[in-house]
């Protein structure tokens, strides 16, 4: 196993690199293993010791997408990837579509991202009732049936649950646990190669949700980028500063409508 | 994270209160403690438990000595701060310095010049650093000027009248920016979230160390005492302040000053300009760490980071020989979701001089301090009638296992942080002359009668996520715009079902009027900097909005929800620097446009490739 030098290991520290924790299960599922196309990163070393990335705690369950097509989570989904992961389940009336609609356009702004292997994926939270095509349907539905993003559902609850509370999309106290609503607001991305991740809340600004992908996933020295023509700063982030800034100018630019509670009244 | 893992085996025992032996300290030490700590036991991990921490490892505590950190020291700075070749979008300092630095900028009075200014520079980069003795982990660390990094960084001194420019230079590859907690100084020098450097560049850190106005001069009651700094990135706050980017910063005016020289309060600096002997700064954070020695990061611990390893100055359970006389301590609690309730193991009340940055009105007896992030509280210990010997702790008796909140106060699980040892024959009674009701700094009140406005924020949670309002922050949208000079009324609600939330406030403090409808007790009642939003309470506060134009934050200061957007932003308005004219009112909740200069990032006429900006 390839062991990286202190100077290496310093580089790669950024991310909060490490994780000691549990070991997610093997999948239930005999068939075979398929290879993933993307090579994982290195493995993470120091004082000869070799411990998790974080991506290492999300179970490698199968799954079952908007096309029928069985993928293991972390395998074919996850490892040596950027990622964006929401939850939505088709039946829901709350915020998955906000959560759907927000993903949709951060999926326009990072156009260029998916040429560089973005995955997109949105699990289901309700792998009783949602079907594949249930999920086709709702991904049509919402215009979303694109290339590089996966709707998908787990074989049963159990997979389900594991999958999100490795994910950090779960509640201690077990009855908000229960309700699938606390989770459906949650998005969470990052890039396996460089073992940074983060989570947002799926309501947000989705230029800030790309922009904090961006800086999160980023790869390399990050010392040129403001000065060098070269290729610097994605063109995903430089269309996104100009586009933002051009928002700032414009006056009617008002799109979030004052919390009522936040506008000064008098004493 | 649950008993098991807690590097104290037997918290009894490590409450003995004196006269306690070798042997029996190294009791305390827990499970396997006599091993060197290099040596990792194999890792148990929870097959289950996602949350769960990896095991701390085991050390024999309190054979460290308390590490004072150093102070940061005086530098050269070229080109000169401020100077044409050190402006916003410069070669080498590229996001220049704040437009109040500038004799012509109307905020700048002429009485923040009576003193030359000071220069300091200072690095953020990689280090490795001993937080278990005998365990090499990687972190960041703040580097002064040509010296060796320390965690926590090198500590500011500031003194009222004198202003300081701290250059900062990032080397690490993610953004940085410097937030002085508890300081009055412009927006530009605030930490803002996103007014952050990437690697390689500089910024120019300008700290008037002036007072707020009050019919005209100077108001003295608003010089703070002890200050921190720590990382204030946008995504990467909560990452940054784990990895060790925070210190103290102590200052010091002629109140301050005068009590010194009565003996009420010890000398905050010794003959050379180091710290006082008497005056001893204690940072408390908790982490925990990966078999390898790495420091655990999960990125995805929404609800908070919680360590079982319990570091004071950087170094995990370390002792401090005191003489039999009084001192103070400034504590600090730097953890980013524990909170912490300190008691002296002997039941001994401490006398609390400070709450954040301000020394009370009057000193109070207080049987425990209570610190949620962020805040600080000095006290007086005196030591002078305890017998040569003497061993005693500083404990915490709050237990937390998770990043929300507290289980609440547990004799029980009580968790020694330092252990102080008394030396020497020497006896100086009343080496101070101080006790509970002592005046210190005098409180100006804000009155009713100067309140223009009340706002209401509710603090709440959101399908897996905080809101303020019902809004996730976004640094483009100014969420309250106020009138420089004018005081308002400040309603927080913590409505969020489960989670408590130390709110910050940046640039000013705030006073409390009511805390769940009544008066707060007496520590509470003068100012404040971080307030206790624990669940379903609500805090009515006033404040004063003075001196500095700008957009700044006020936010949690659990920092795992503050990267999470549990933030907002307020644009102080007043005279435009050029034109004179007021920029136009009801800005509240709209999209504006943030000032090039005073946000210190480059306008794209300056950068070809504006920096990513959000
Ligand atoms: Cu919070």
């Amino acid at each position: 196993m390839e062991k990286l030098t202190l100077r290496q290991f310093l580089a790669s520290a950024l991310g909060g690199r490490a994780q000691a924790a549990p070991t997610a299960p093997a999948p239930r599922d005999p068939a075979p293993v398929r290879q993933s196309s993307r090579p994982a990163a290195s493995p993470l070393v120091n004082r000869g010791i070799e411990v998790q990335r974080r991506s290492e705690r999300f179970p490698d369950v199968w799954v079952t997408n908007q096309r029928g097509e069985r993928k293991r989570f972390r395998s074919d989904l996850i490892n040596g990837k950027k990622v964006i992961l929401g939850f939505i389940y088709t039946r829901c009336e709350g915020i998955c579509p906000l959560t759907t609609h927000n993903m949709r356009r951060v999926y326009e702004i990072l156009e260029e991202e998916l040429e560089n292997g973005l995955q997109m994926i949105s699990l289901s939270l309700d792998p009783s009732r949602d079907t594949v095509h249930d999920l086709a349907q709702y991904a049509n539905d919402h215009r979303v049936n694109l290339p590089g993003w996966d709707f998908v559902v787990a074989g049963n609850e159990e997979d389900t649950v594991a999958l999100r509370k490795a994910t950090g999309a779960y509640e201690i106290d077990p009855e908000l646990d229960r309700n699938l609503s606390q989770h459906s607001g949650l998005l969470t991305f990052g890039n396996d190669r460089t073992n940074r991740w983060m989570g947002l809340g799926a309501g947000s600004d989705p230029e800030i949700i790309a922009k904090s992908f961006i800086r999160t996933t980023r790869e390399g020295a990050i010392a040129r980028l403001s000065r060098d023509s070269g290729p610097g700063i994605p063109l995903a982030a430089r269309r996104l500063n100009a586009r933002m800034r051009a928002a700032h100018e414009d006056p009617v630019c008002d799109v979030a409508a004052a919390a009522s509670g936040s506008i000064a009244t008098k004493p | 994270m649950n008993a098991k893992n807690s590097p104290v085996a037997d918290p009894a025992n490590a409450a003995a209160p004196s006269g306690m032996t070798r042997r029996q300290a190294i009791i305390t030490g827990g499970v396997g403690s006599i091993l060197a700590a290099s040596v990792f036991p194999n890792l148990k991990l929870h097959a289950n438990e996602w949350s769960s921490l990896p095991q701390a490892p085991s050390f024999t505590p309190f054979t460290q000595a308390l590490p004072i950190p150093n102070r940061l020291g005086d530098a050269t700075l070229s080109p000169e701060p401020g100077c044409e070749t050190a402006r916003c979008g410069s070669q080498d300092v590229y996001h220049g310095i704040a437009p109040e630095f500038h004799p012509t900028h109307p905020s700048h009075h002429p009485d923040w010049d009576r003193l030359p200014t000071k220069h300091h520079f200072m690095e953020v980069n990689h280090a490795v650093h001993q937080f278990v003795p005998g365990i090499e982990t990687p972190c960041l660390a703040y580097f002064a000027n040509g010296t060796t990094p320390s965690v926590p960084g090198p500590t500011f001194r500031m003194r009222h009248g004198q202003p300081s420019i701290i250059r900062m230079k990032n080397s690490i590859d993610l953004e940085t920016s410097l937030h002085h907690h508890g300081a009055h100084s412009p927006s530009h020098s605030d930490g803002h979230p996103v007014h952050y450097t990437f690697h390689g560049e500089c910024r120019d850190y300008y700290y008037p160390n002036a007072a707020p106005r009050h019919n005209g001069e100077q108001d003295l009651s608003e010089n703070p005492s002890t200050m921190w700094y720590h990382d204030h990135g946008n995504d990467v706050t909560a990452h940054n302040v784990a990895h060790g980017l925070a210190g103290f910063s102590i200052f010091t005016d002629s109140i301050e000053e005068d009590l010194i020289s009565r003996k009420v309060l010890p000398a905050v600096d010794d003959a050379s300009g180091a710290q006082g002997a008497y005056d001893i700064p204690m940072a408390f954070h908790d982490t925990a760490l990966n078999p390898d020695g790495t420091i655990y990061w999960d990125p995805l611990n929404h609800d908070g980071r919680i360590g079982n390893i319990f570091l004071t100055n950087g170094v995990a359970q370390p002792y401090l020989n005191v003489e039999r006389r009084a001192y103070r301590f400034r504590f600090l609690c730097a953890n980013l979701a524990r909170v912490i309730e300190l008691r002296l193991s002997t039941g001994q009340p401490w006398l609390q001089i400070s709450n954040d940055s301000w020394l009370l009105p009057k000193a109070a007896s207080v049987s425990t301090i209570r610190l949620i992030p962020g805040k600080r509280a000095d006290v007086i210990v005196d030591f002078s009638r305890m017998p040569e010997g003497t061993v005693l702790y500083i404990e915490n008796i709050m237990d937390q296992d998770n990043g929300r909140k507290p289980n609440g106060v547990d004799l029980k699980k009580r968790i020694p942080y330092v252990q102080l040892r008394v030396v020497g024959k020497t006896v100086q009674y009343n080496s101070l002359k101080i006790g509970a009701g002592t005046p210190l700094r005098p409180h100006v009140p804000i009155t009713p009668d100067e309140i223009v406005a009340t706002r209401v924020f509710v603090l709440n949670r959101s399908n897996g996520a905080w809101q303020i309002n019902q809004q996730f922050y976004n640094a483009t949208r100014c969420d309250a715009q106020i009138k420089l000079g004018t005081a308002e009324r400040w309603i927080l609600q913590n409505k969020s079902g489960g989670w408590w939330h130390p709110l910050h406030i940046h640039v000013e403090s705030h006073q409390i009027q009511k805390l769940n409808g009544k008066a707060p007790k007496e520590v509470w009642a003068a100012k404040t900097d971080t307030s206790p939003l624990e669940d379903n309470t609500q805090i009515e506060m006033f404040m004063k909005f003075r001196t500095f134009c700008g957009p700044f934050v006020f936010h949690c200061h659990n920092n795992n929800h503050e990267d999470m957007r549990m933030m907002k932003q307020f644009e102080i308005c007043g005279p435009d620097p050029v034109t004179g004219a007021t920029k136009p009112p009801q800005l509240n909740g709209r999209f504006y446009n943030v000032d090039s200069e005073v946000c210190g990032i480059p306008k794209p006429d300056i950068d070809a490739n504006p920096h990513l900006f959000s």
